[in-house]
């Protein structure tokens, strides 16, 4: 029982991370990875949507979608739930800490637009998981994204002050240093 | 016996070995340059002027700050002149100093203070005897030493450094082989002021004739000499207590929190001639080396005289020489031998100009972080030194750099590591010094503007306030207008009725 | 259809209301960006960038109405400061609101001074003291170099002198660090 939480964790987490080796949610692994601490913070806020969002989206497929024959809404009805558990946030992250919604700015709003976090709901339903596992799922999918999104920032402080040829200096080395990181990731096919 | 030693560090060989160490007396100089601070000291101020004739041990400029030492006259002789002259510093300005021509008689300044029975004396009149001696730390770094004993309040241990800074250097070998009574004289002096209950003298395990020659005078059972192994940085004091002690001082901390004092053993010998001859600090031991001289020795030789009045006694060769004040390591290339000798000079180098390597990139071989005694990470410092982000290198502790260039020595590229951490730690001071200064003018700016508000609103209260006067007067002078005029008019009725009547 | 019409704008309406309950709870008053904006600007209060005051400036480049890059003395420094703060791309330092000259005290001629207090009135940061008919000093270490001094007084007897690095607070430039 608890070993088919712990496989979700460890799917989520490395083999089938949602950033690097699904290619969900490029947006703002690219643009909040620029400074460590702002990367921590879009964790914790992504950690904090997907989980409610993997929930609410759960809850709502399953008790007013399915009996009232509304699948065919199911794509509106998510965002709609994502949109509103992402607005909260914002108001949250707004009162308990202004540095931080000023460094995220736009990217914040723009988690309702991740493909991760749409991504991750849908897909639940696709596996047709149960109420935790959903929840573990979607957590899981979570702490992979703030996972890779740390490392990569960290990677990129480090790459700030080094000697990188004029054209490739920004956002180009950023990409490619991504891609290898992926590569990397590969290597943990079969694990789970 | 052999003790432990510290992390990282190199063991560098003697670059100059010399087969016999010799100490010759410098003659006296002609002129003596003395400047009014040094590194850790405030400026002292002159009380002598141009032209008055000064003995050798004469006070010429004090300073009321406690945090500084007073300045002697080197020689006797005449002042002739205070002005600005150029010091062996790392930034090649100049700084105030004290000009004296000798008189070739070097009389001596009469009725100090001695205090041959110092065991029966309070500490505290010796530190004060010692702080009027004008001696500060002769290991280089030049901390007045009043200050440090006057610190020592629990002090367990103390331990004298008679390890050479660096190698090449020879001063504190000669100081130990030909001074070893005073120095175990000075090591008791300073047992009695900081009431430690043993004291370790340090000596490197190459040095064996130093070794032997204290071991001869030392009769105290307190005092103890020990082995430490040649390992350049081993003479650093937080890095000789680990070696000696096994005790780590941590970062920002100082050895008197551990109940632990450390001396340089040349400052020893000066408070030895402070307290039992009431001498001033006026001289000390210089040595002079490097492939330019073909006698490499050591003098004992007044402050204030030039480089070039004991580098020409070593047979220099003919040819572009390259002048360093300090050790190989951590001392500072000068361009000339016209720079007068100071109490923290302890070499000086002479040697044939060499092309110095061009510096290469980094390549990350991580050489540096194996070396660094403080366990610091070189290579990340330096990343973030060269891009000028002084926020980042002082999370990674650039403030516990002490500059000792282990990392340089290695590197590969020859990148000199050293000069970027010196440069960012000045430029961090700098960016904190803008910004104390720039919040203070925001406060003024801000003091200023609700000044000016409330002197509005003062000013406008009064206005209100005179204006209601003025209307009560008015108003007092209606009703008294009104009161006559009714008089008046009663007085005219009263008239008229009289004339009726 | 009619009840999935029904069904939906229900879930719509309740997520709103709690959205507008969120909205009212963790409502934020003030602004304290300009705060952050102001803790860079050095203070100078000198007008250069044609606002009245380091204050009006920070709340300009908040409300999005200035560009970043109008504070010369700041530097080129300042305005990269103030890029990574905001987030956005740095830029070069505007020279049409000046140059960033070194840091510079007023000095005030003592033969020439008439004791009229103007500049005593003009300083934004107090730094002058005197009195009427009475010579008028400047305290060097309040002095930010911002040139407001210059133009009221009316026998021209205040010089802007560079202040020299001492041995305690010299910086070499990066360029001579590998060379030293």
């Amino acid at each position: 029982m608890l070993n088919e939480y712990v496989l979700i964790l460890v799917s989520t987490i490395l083999v089938n991370n949602f950033v690097l080796v699904k290619f969900l949610g490029l947006c703002p692994f690219m643009g909040v990875s620029k400074n460590i601490d702002t990367a921590i913070g879009m964790g914790f806020a992504t950690t904090f949507v997907l989980t409610l969002a993997s929930i609410s989206s759960y809850l709502i497929n399953t008790y007013i979608l399915i009996p009232f024959e509304l699948e065919y809404l199911r794509t509106i009805a998510f965002i709609v739930a994502i949109a509103a558990v992402v607005g909260f946030t914002e108001l949250v992250v707004h009162k308990t800490s202004p540095v931080l919604h000023q460094s995220l700015g736009v990217f914040l709003p723009l988690i309702t637009t991740n493909c991760a976090v749409l991504g991750v709901a849908l897909l639940n339903v696709g596996q047709a998981n149960g109420f935790l596992a959903s929840g573990v799922y979607g957590f899981g999918a979570a702490i992979g994204f703030s996972f890779v999104l740390v490392l990569f920032s960290a990677i990129r402080e480090r790459i700030e002050s080094a000697n990188v040829p004029t054209i490739f200096q920004g956002v180009p080395i950023a990409l490619i240093t991504a891609g290898l990181m992926s590569m990397a990731f590969m290597g943990f096919i079969g694990l789970a | 016996m052999l003790s432990g030693t510290h992390k990282g560090g190199i063991f560098i060989p003697n670059p100059y070995p010399v087969k016999s160490i010799r100490l010759y007396q410098a003659a006296l100089p002609d002129k003596v340059v003395l400047p009014l601070n040094e590194r850790m000291t405030e400026k002292a101020i002159p009380c002598v002027s141009v032209g008055d004739r000064v003995l050798t041990g004469q006070l010429i400029a004090d300073n009321e700050d406690i945090n500084s030492v007073p300045i002697h006259a080197t020689i006797s002789g005449h002042v002739i002149s205070i002005d600005e002259q150029p010091i062996p510093h790392k930034s090649g300005l100049n700084t105030q100093c004290i000009t004296i021509e000798s008189d070739g008689k070097d009389e001596w300044v009469e009725g100090n203070i001695t205090n041959k029975d110092f065991l029966q004396s309070d500490p505290n009149s010796l530190i004060e005897l010692i702080h009027r001696a004008g001696i500060v730390g002769m290991g280089g770094a030049g901390f007045p030493t009043h200050l440090k004993l006057g610190l020592a309040q629990n002090c367990n241990t103390l331990i004298v450094n008679g390890t050479e800074c660096e190698p090449g250097i020879m001063c504190d070998d000669a100081l130990m082989q030909n001074y070893p009574r005073e120095i175990i004289r000075g090591v008791e002096i300073m047992l009695h002021i900081c009431g430690a209950e043993r004291a370790i003298i340090a000596v490197e395990n190459d040095k064996p004739e130093a070794f032997n020659s204290l071991l001869l005078y030392n009769y105290n059972d307190k005092i103890s000499i020990e082995y430490v192994p040649t390992k350049f940085t081993s003479g650093s004091e937080k890095m000789l207590i680990k070696g000696l002690l096994n005790i780590e001082i941590p970062s920002g901390g100082f050895a008197i929190d551990e109940g632990v004092i450390c001396q340089n053993i040349a400052t020893v010998k000066s408070i030895f001639d402070a307290v039992i001859e009431g001498k001033a600090l006026v001289s000390r031991i210089v040595t002079v080396t490097g492939d330019g001289v073909s006698m490499p020795s050591n003098y004992e030789v007044r402050l204030g005289s030039s480089f070039e009045h004991i580098v020409s006694k070593s047979k220099p060769n003919n040819g572009n020489h390259s002048i360093r004040m300090g050790g190989m390591m951590m001392g500072i290339d000068v361009e000339t031998t016209d720079l007068p000798i100071g109490k923290i000079s302890n070499c000086i180098f002479v040697n044939n100009k060499v092309q110095k390597e061009a510096p290469k990139e980094c390549i990350r071989c991580g050489t540096c972080n194996q070396v660094c005694p403080v366990e610091l990470l070189p290579q990340q410092l330096y990343w973030y030194s060269k891009s000028e982000n002084t926020d980042k290198a002082v999370e990674y502790n650039l403030l516990d750099c002490i500059e000792c260039a282990c990392c340089s020595y290695v590197c590969p590229s020859h990148i000199p590591l050293v000069n970027y951490y010196s440069f960012a730690k000045a430029l961090h001071f700098k960016k904190i010094e803008e910004q104390r200064k720039t919040d203070i003018a925001r406060e003024r700016f801000e003091y200023r503007e609700y000044r000016l508000e409330r002197n509005k609103i003062e000013r406008a209260e009064m206005m209100e306030a005179k204006k209601k006067a003025i209307k009560e007067k008015m108003a007092k002078e209606k009703s008294q207008k009104d009161k006559i005029s009714a008089a008046i008019e009663r007085v005219n009725k009263n008239k008229k009725n009289n004339i009726d009547a | 259809m009619l009840d999935s019409v029904f069904i939906f704008s229900s879930l719509a309406l309740l997520l709103g209301l709690i959205l507008g309950y969120a909205a009212i709870k963790f409502k934020v008053s003030g602004n304290p960006l300009v705060e952050q904006i102001d803790a860079i600007l050095p203070q100078t209060q000198c007008a250069q960038c044609d606002y009245p005051g380091c204050r009006p400036y920070a709340e300009a480049i908040a409300s999005g109405e200035a560009q970043i890059n109008q504070c010369p003395p700041g530097g080129q420094d300042g305005v990269d400061a103030l890029a990574d703060l905001l987030n956005i791309e740095t830029m070069e330092l505007n020279s049409e609101h000046g140059e960033t000259k070194p840091k510079r005290v007023a000095v005030v001629d003592e033969e020439v001074c008439i004791g009229c207090t103007l500049c005593i009135q003009a300083c934004p940061v107090d730094a002058f003291v005197g009195s009427t008919k009475v010579m008028t000093s400047v305290i060097a270490d309040e002095c930010t170099g911002c040139d407001l001094c210059l133009p009221v007084c009316p026998v021209d007897c205040i010089d802007m002198v560079e202040v020299k690095p001492t041995m305690r607070n010299f910086v070499p430039n990066i360029s001579e660090v590998v060379n030293a």
